[in-house]
């Protein structure tokens, strides 16, 4: 079926008709109730939509290219009159245009130079706009032309000795005061920018939200396309430095995180680079990228004795395949842990038994060797079973204790590991031997169906697999 | 059995109900539409909720919690004496309250609800709010978009056609929605938020801001110094544009301190928040492809848009003045008591059909082979501002060779890594193995009117279907968990529902009486001793004359307009 003939129409380029023939329909196809009748219809009223409007544009077009040549005249002629920057800017923003070509696509283009090179009937119907209206005249204004005169100001560093601004003071006092604050805020970020001592504390950027002009797109857009550009600068000279064992100090994730929040540059991504170089452009958004962002849901709760939180479980990685740990790698980890433990515990056991037992300190060590290796025992069955999955040794060594499915083995099934251990124990040196061919997966692994793995391999190999 | 519209917000909760004579706002115990979404525990054990909790916040913080809308959604806790409750049995507490107003008021019992949630509500926050409708002993059936609530009330209200941009700006949430009305029905055309965005971070913002400046830290502050400053905050807050210069003294860390609230310093700490409030905007208007001058309507919904800031933000991204003829606080409770209405009888449906969108992307992860240390990457599979109920399938196939299960993990966000995204669940499916690429599933996706969503896989070379999903929804409840929570929540009772106004007025007269010094403090502590004496008495007559009185004079007494 034809989409008009799901609408019940014949074909025209009537949107208003297209809306009553849908609204008909839509009463007796309630999406509630035929969701899959009610989708179809629904994107058959859309595409109408789309075809009257393309039908319709094509009607106009034929009849309008008659009539252009007429329409490019008056328009060159109101140019010059209504606005002297417009002409004047043609000659900056024509070698831009090439760099700007890749927006055409974006519809709602903060920069547009081509804007003004393609289409100088709209700038000017612009402003002719921006006459009548009273209350939304700042926001009409944000013309592509008013945009790059503040470029070019800041790409020359020197605003006196732009022609521009004087005509534009004239003829719009509000403007002249927007960009005055826009040049003084600038100045204050430079200033900043040459101590690194003092940029990288958030506190010292508060400035910019001083003026209530951070609200206008058009300075909004423009400072914040400057701060990046000299943010970038310094991070690329930065980053160069180091690699030639020089140091300068970096402009940190967390300021450009706090920048990012004012001038939406993550939202701008496709503006910023049809603006400026993609090496400028990847080296904060590289920053960026590795910046978590996250409210803190908390924020703004209010009383209660104690929030307590839980943390959010982010879903485990799994690799197709695991690596059993290795058999001397784990007899480190067991004496690393007992190390620990003789620090921690055995040492002030045995100074304990020494003072309040009175016995020789050969004695005393050996008993307390005995409570450590109970320690351990302890220990071993806690850290295994928590969400460490290990004890400090086979944490450093990057192991985990997993069940056969390679998960988090709970506290009873921690128990029943313990358990299979000491169990095994009494085989001695026989069960020595025997673990040593059992390649990782140790007899009490075996009795108790669990695993100590080798996370850290695994996911290097994983990773490997993946890329090569 | 009359289903009722409930507004559950961060800072008010309304509740209202269609009746043959439109729409009716249901009055709570004190008799006023709005009631404050605190709830307290008071010395007894007993549960107090609205505004006698919201009075008990200064001086009865640890028994008493505020704006826990925030956490719907996430597994914190909240200890209020010595009982943890998760944000969705509070916010249940509330819409018990709300469900015994309204049986109070339409004499007969309710069972069913329609609950409006932001927008921009996630997948969990709709599952927790949903709960909670269900721990409170309300069926959910329909959970409302708060914009798209309010539109039916203005639809209804003006009849008017064309395109609205709604910006609902409330105690804790901020929605966009962009809506078209013609012949009956009303075509939401996209939607944008941010959660964590509303009245109540303006005032985090000044007191911030302010023990800033005096250099304090938060922690420092005793709780009640807290929650005062927090009370003389709201109020500057609201009073900022009509008068400049406030002087307000602050008690902070034993000391009295003078500050000045001028408009310079609200709007210098407001505007990283309006800009956070643009963005949204700016992305309902691309998704809806619609340039500004199409918009007919701007309607301002909520109670933070009271802000003259926020007013002439708007003003001037739109170039008009946004209309708000109906109250921004009750707009959304009832518009939701309309969708119930419209609910209950089926009769009235034919005069409007609704049609919503999904506010974000729904996808899966994929395998990234170029970066893998990034993790997957995200497959979106249904877009965001798509319009539903829509199911969509999607197929992907095994990634590496001889592969037994296919894990297929549910996302939620725009960001095109996954581990950015908000994690819904996952769904693992066993297929045979083959040489990589060669098994397909099918993914499929379906999102209902209510915003939640269910996932179907089927496996194409044995056709097999799953849909038993693995959910990860912090907050949720399984059945044992609600057998228990049930069991606590039922422990909790409420006052005697017509105490409630010598309560609430006990309770502001007790915090004024801590706010006071001297004289003034005597003369509060005999008239509070004089109003119970008369409490005790019993005398109805007595009791509501003494009542009036002491209101009037607290009234004068009383600097504070932050309920």
């Amino acid at each position: 079926m034809s989409p008009w003939e799901i609408l019940e129409l014949a074909p025209c380029d009537d949107a208003r008709a297209i809306k009553r023939a849908y609204a008909k329909k839509l009463k007796h196809t309630r999406p509630d109730e035929k969701p899959e009748e009610f989708q179809q219809l629904h994107s058959a009223y859309k595409w109408a939509l789309k075809a009257a409007e393309r039908q319709k544009e094509e009607n106009e077009e034929s009849k309008e290219s008659q009539s252009t040549e007429a329409i490019a005249e008056i328009t060159n002629a109101e140019q010059a009159t209504l606005s002297p920057e417009v002409a004047q800017l043609q000659g900056h923003v024509e070698p831009q245009v090439q760099q700007g070509s890749e927006l055409n696509h974006q519809d709602h283009s903060p920069v547009s130079p081509e804007a003004i090179e393609q289409a100088p009937s709209e700038v000017s119907h612009d402003l002719n706009q921006v006459q009548g209206q009273e209350t939304g005249g700042e926001i009409q204004r944000e013309t592509a032309t008013e945009k790059y005169t503040e470029e070019q100001h800041s790409e020359g560093r020197d605003a006196q000795e732009n022609p521009i601004e004087e005509g534009v003071t004239e003829q719009d006092p509000q403007r002249a005061q927007r960009i005055t604050e826009y040049h003084q805020v600038l100045d204050q970020v430079d200033r900043l920018l040459k101590e690194p001592s003092k940029f990288n504390v958030k506190e010292n950027w508060r400035f910019l939200t001083d003026t209530p002009y951070m609200l206008d797109e058009e300075y909004n857009w423009n400072l914040g396309l400057t701060i990046f550009e000299r943010f970038a600068r310094i991070n690329l000279q930065a980053g160069e430095c180091a690699s030639k064992d020089k140091k300068q100090i970096q402009i940190s994730n967390n300021i450009i995180q706090y920048c990012n929040n004012l001038f939406d540059w993550n939202g701008n991504a496709p503006y910023l680079y049809g603006a400026l170089d993609e090496s400028l452009c990847d080296c904060i958004f590289n920053s960026l990228q590795s910046e978590e962002v996250t409210v803190d849901p908390a924020q703004g709760l209010r009383g209660g004795r104690k929030l307590i939180r839980q943390k959010a479980i982010q879903p485990e990685e799994t690799y197709d395949q695991y690596y059993f740990g290795h058999l001397l790698a784990r007899g480190v980890a067991v004496l690393l842990d007992l190390l620990l433990l003789y620090v921690a515990v055995g040492f002030i056991a045995s100074i304990v038994i020494m003072k309040v037992y009175d016995m020789p300190e050969g004695a005393a060590t050996t008993i307390a060797l005995g409570i450590c290796c109970l320690a351990y025992l302890l220990m071993a069955w806690i850290a295994e079973s928590s969400h460490f999955q290990a004890t400090p040794g086979k944490y450093l060594m990057g192991y985990k204790v997993t069940n056969k499915k390679f998960e988090r083995i709970g506290y009873g099934h921690g128990l029943w590991r313990l358990l299979s251990f000491t169990l095994t124990l009494p085989l001695g040196k026989i069960g020595w031997l025997i673990n040593c061919f059992l390649g990782g997966n140790l007899m009490h692994d075996r009795l108790s169906s669990s695993h100590v793995i080798n996370m850290r391999k695994s996911r290097e190999e994983h990773l490997r697999k993946l890329r090569g | 059995m009359a289903i009722i519209g409930i507004d559950l917000g961060t800072t008010n909760s309304a509740c209202g109900v269609l009746t043959d004579d439109g729409v009716k706002l249901v009055p709570n115990r004190l008799g006023e539409t709005l009631t404050p979404s605190v709830v307290s525990l008071d010395e007894a054990g007993k549960l107090v909720v609205g505004k006698t909790a919201k009075e008990r916040l200064i001086n009865h913080s640890d028994t008493t919690v505020a704006a826990f809308k925030r956490l719907m959604g996430t597994d914190h806790k909240i200890k209020l004496g010595r009982q943890q409750f998760s944000a969705t049995e509070l916010s249940s507490l509330v819409l018990r309250s709300l469900k015994e107003d309204a049986e109070a008021f339409l004499n007969k019992e309710i069972t069913e609800a329609v609950i409006s949630v932001p927008a921009y509500f996630n997948d969990n926050q709709r599952q927790a709010t949903k709960q909670a409708g269900e721990l409170a002993g309300l069926k959910v059936e329909r959970l409302i978009n708060e914009p798209t609530a309010a539109a039916i009330a203005y639809g209804l209200h003006d009849k008017r056609e064309g395109n609205f941009l709604i910006l609902d700006l409330g105690g804790g949430t901020f929605d966009v929605s962009i809506l078209e009305f013609f012949d009956g029905i009303m075509e939401v055309h996209a939607s944008a938020g941010d959660n964590y965005l509303g009245g109540e971070d303006f005032v985090e913002a000044m007191i911030d801001s302010v023990l800033e400046e005096l250099k304090l830290k938060k922690s420092s502050l005793k709780p009640r110094e807290l929650q005062n400053l927090y009370m003389q905050m709201e109020t500057a807050k609201r009073r900022i544009s009509q008068q400049t210069g406030q002087l307000l003294k602050l008690n902070l860390s034993g000391r009295e301190v003078e500050w000045k609230v001028t408009s310079e310093w609200f709007e210098r700490l407001s505007t990283p928040l309006l800009l956070r409030a643009k963005r949204p905007i700016e992305r309902a208007m691309r998704d809806a492809d619609l340039p500004s001058a199409k918009i007919d309507e701007v309607v301002l919904v909520g109670g933070s848009t009271r802000l003259a800031l926020f007013r002439s933000m708007v003003g001037r991204m739109f170039g008009r003045l946004p209309s708000c003829h109906l109250n921004p606080d009750t707009v959304v409770a009832m518009g939701a008591a309309i969708q119930a209405g419209l609910k209950e009888k089926n009769s009235a449906l034919d005069d409007i059909v609704l049609t919503d969108v999904c506010p974000y992307t729904l996808g899966t992860g994929i395998v990234n082979e170029d970066s893998p240390q990034l993790g997957n990457y995200f497959l979106p599979i249904i877009e965001r501002n798509t319009v539903v109920p829509v199911s969509i399938v999607r197929s992907v196939c095994t990634a590496r060779d001889d592969q037994n299960e296919v894990c297929i993990d549910i996302y939620q966000g725009e960001n095109r890594l996954v581990k950015k995204n908000v994690y819904l669940g996952e769904l693992t499916v066993p297929v045979p193995k083959k040489p990589r690429g060669e098994e397909v599933v099918e993914v499929r996706y379906s999102y209902d009117m209510n915003g939640l969503l269910e996932v179907d896989i089927t496996v194409v070379s044995t056709g097999k279907t799953f849909n038993k999903l693995v959910e990860f929804t912090p907050g949720a409840l399984n059945e044992q968990d609600r057998v228990q929570a049930l069991e606590k929540l039922a422990k909790l009772k409420f006052h005697p529902r017509e105490d409630e106004e010598n309560r609430a007025l006990l309770a502001r007269g007790e915090r004024l009486y801590e706010a006071s010094l001297g004289e003034q403090r005597d003369h509060i502590s005999k008239l509070l001793a004089s109003f119970d004496r008369v409490l005790d008495k019993q005398n109805l007559v007595e009791i509501s004359k003494t009542r009036a009185e002491l209101t009037e004079i607290f009234d004068k007494l009383d600097g504070e307009d932050w309920i």
